[in-house]
């Protein structure tokens, strides 16, 4: 337990300090710092750059002499991720994405939902296509009726051959 | 004294006007759903539904997601009485006594009387921020830029020192937040910064991507757990208190109004700690303590009172400073910056219609919330017997279609999902995400007078430092990083109330 406490501290130092020293890296390169009388666009950006480099310098340092006891704080133990829940969630967001400008509100909606149903394992197929379809309905109702939010809700099939 | 009238009536005009009060409507119903539903809480409703206010006049649409916020609340104490699950965080304390009280048969009763402290707790927290909020914006119009600069970096090192992650951790968020604001086009060069040539990062990260990312599509995916809940039926009848139920009850509704007041309108603290100094407090004044987490009704009404109260004075700082004390306050507050209005002391004098629309339709959307909590607490009842697998993916569909409504822009969507392992990944490595949230909303306002602080005293670092504003301001700064250290340290944590839950659970 202890072993893996200092792992992840010294993971998480690091990261901060190389996020610290991208950030650092990419004002003094790409943008002008400009005087203390009148900052430049990079000279705030650069300024949290070098927080970050010290956070992490500071915290690294800590945890490699070892000395910090850990905060009680920190000990709440990471949430479960379930990785099936999380790539499911992603394809169902890319599925939405992809099928809106070919398709249309209504499938990209039902086939995100189709997928995020696959969430649940006992849920039968007829119950997935309703909810799918349901959902569908429900978003052309609540965005385009409501809102007009200006997007068309089927334009399959004749833009997808185009 | 006629201005207050004056000002109370224009803001009826505004809150129960039809579109006012559908919108309130609105915002308390969605706030009670998804604080009823476990693990959403305000933080991803406001969220979720954020897009949707870009089609609403700035005024309905900040009813709608005030409503959301002090709406879930009210829900999550729901789900803590009948399930022992906070449906928010703010509501972990009730569990603790309302649990056992529902256990005990009396379900009805802990619902009834927490809704009753919760209406108290907020009728006293409109009040007052009714009588302060013009006193300190007015107090505050002649802050210069070295006094908001000292009040922001105030708003996020407190959110940062009250983050259960270390200090480091949350720091570091609120960097990078920071950073992640000052993306796109530089309004004062127009130099191009941190957008990689990339075309949809001209105009910045968009709000709704973070906010959706962060909080909506992440907390999904933590909570997308395949559980159907066994809930009891809840009569009317069932909800009457005894009279000695309600003669318990008033001294703690009163303490803990008085403790979610002050707690509420500082930075960073808000309702989620003061419940918990609320309930270390009845049980710290209690003549039998052995009571607590067995279903004393104190535990209870106290930590709601104090929840509710908190809920309203919150928006004090925010509405008059433009400082929000916490990320649902950021959102709020992003909210006003998007419809092109400057948040600060002069918005209650520029924008009276939106701000005293806003306060007045607090009493209305605590009224309706009664309404939802007593005679229709069936409702809720049966929300939770829905399992969540039917109800998550509808609203990761919102997400999706909330997302893209904003700028009409595939690219958002993309980005959503590159948010959401962001996310994910910051909760796995306990990098908590509320502080990048405010780090982005005050970045860009942040760098602003940065800039013109030193503009104006020649170069000169000291100018950051000067007048009683500042000086106070700063030592309120240290003061709470030292009671963080403190809390941190052996005793601190022997008297912090945090360690009540623990001893309690």
């Amino acid at each position: 337990m202890k072993a893996t406490h200092h792992k992840t501290d010294l993971l998480s130092g690091a990261s901060i300090l190389a996020v610290g020293l991208a950030i650092s890296a990419y004002c003094m390169a790409n943008l002008e710092r400009g005087t203390l009388v009148e900052p430049g666009p990079g000279g705030f950006p650069l300024v949290l750059g070098l927080l970050l480099v010290l956070n992490g310098a500071i915290s690294l340092t800590l945890t490699l002499i070892g000395g910090r006891r850990r905060a009680p704080a920190d000990d709440a133990p990471a949430q479960g991720l379930n990785l099936r829940v999380l790539g499911l969630v992603v394809v169902s967001i890319a599925a939405f994405g992809l099928a809106l400008e070919s398709f249309g509100l209504f499938p990209a909606c039902f086939v995100s939902v189709l997928i995020a149903s696959f969430v649940a394992k006992d849920m039968g197929a007829a119950k997935r296509l309703i909810a799918a379809t349901g959902a569908g309905l429900l978003a052309v109702v609540i965005f385009s009726m409501l809102l007009s939010v200006p997007v068309d809700i089927v334009t399959w099939p004749m833009e997808a051959f185009k | 004294m006629n201005d207050m009238l004056s000002n109370i009536l224009l803001g009826l005009s505004v809150a129960a006007s039809p579109e006012g009060l559908m919108y309130c409507t609105l915002g308390v119903f969605v706030g009670m759903v998804v604080g009823v539903l476990p693990g959403l809480g305000a933080l991803a409703a406001i969220s979720i539904l954020y897009p949707i206010t870009f089609h609403v006049a700035p005024q309905f649409a900040l009813i709608m997601l005030a409503g959301i916020y002090y709406g879930t609340s009210y829900g999550g104490k729901t789900t803590a009485i009948l399930l022992n699950v906070p449906g928010t965080t703010d509501a972990a304390v009730v569990c603790l006594d309302g649990h056992p009280m529902a256990k005990q048969g009396r379900a009805g009763v802990a619902l009834f009387m927490s809704t009753l402290a919760a209406f108290k707790g907020a009728a006293i927290g409109i009040v007052i921020v009714m009588l302060f909020s013009p006193v300190i914006a007015s107090a505050a119009l002649s802050f210069g830029s070295p006094e908001y600069f000292a009040l922001m970096a105030m708003g996020l090192l407190a959110t940062t020192a009250m983050s259960d992650s270390g200090p480091s951790k949350s720091i570091a968020m609120v960097l990078l937040g920071i950073v992640i604001g000052l993306a796109g086009t530089d309004v004062n060069s127009g130099v191009e910064r941190f957008t990689f040539g990339l075309t949809s990062l001209q105009d910045g990260v968009s709000m709704v991507v973070i906010a959706m990312g962060l909080f909506g599509v992440a907390e999904i995916v933590f909570s997308f757990a395949n559980t159907r809940a066994v809930v009891q039926n809840i009569s009317m009848r069932s909800m009457l208190p005894t009279r000695d139920d309600l003669r318990r009850s008033i001294a703690p509704m009163l303490r803990g109004t008085a403790i979610g007041a002050f707690f509420g309108a500082l930075p960073g603290t808000g309702s989620t700690v003061s419940t918990f100094i609320s309930y270390g407090a009845e049980r710290k004044v209690s003549k039998t303590p052995e009571r607590f987490g067995k279903g004393a009704i104190e535990g209870v009404v106290g930590p709601e009172a104090a929840a509710n109260s908190a809920d309203m004075t919150a928006f004090i700082p925010t509405l008059t400073l433009g400082v929000p004390g916490s990320t649902s306050m950021a959102l709020i507050l992003s909210l006003l910056v998007m419809h092109g209005m400057t948040p600060g002391p002069r918005l209650i004098t520029d924008h009276a219609d939106l701000v005293w629309g806003l306060i007045m339709s607090f009493w209305i959307g605590n009224i309706l919330l009664c309404v939802f909590n007593i005679p229709m607490i069936g409702v809720w009842v049966r929300l939770l017997r829905i399992p969540s697998p039917y109800l998550y993916p509808l609203i990761l569909m919102f997400i999706c279609i909330g997302t893209y409504s904003v700028r009409m822009h595939l690219g958002d969507v993309w980005m959503v999902i590159v948010a959401s392992l962001f996310g994910v990944a910051a909760r796995l490595a306990n990098f908590p995400a509320g502080p990048l949230l405010l780090g982005y909303v005050l970045g860009p306002m942040m760098e602003e007078h940065f800039r013109r602080t030193l503009l104006l005293s020649r170069g000169d670092l000291s100018a950051f430092f000067q007048g009683p504003i500042c000086l106070t301001i700063y030592t309120a700064v240290i003061l709470l990083f030292g009671f963080k250290l403190f809390r941190l340290s052996p005793l601190g944590r022997r008297m912090f109330p945090k360690r009540i839950l623990d001893e309690s659970l």
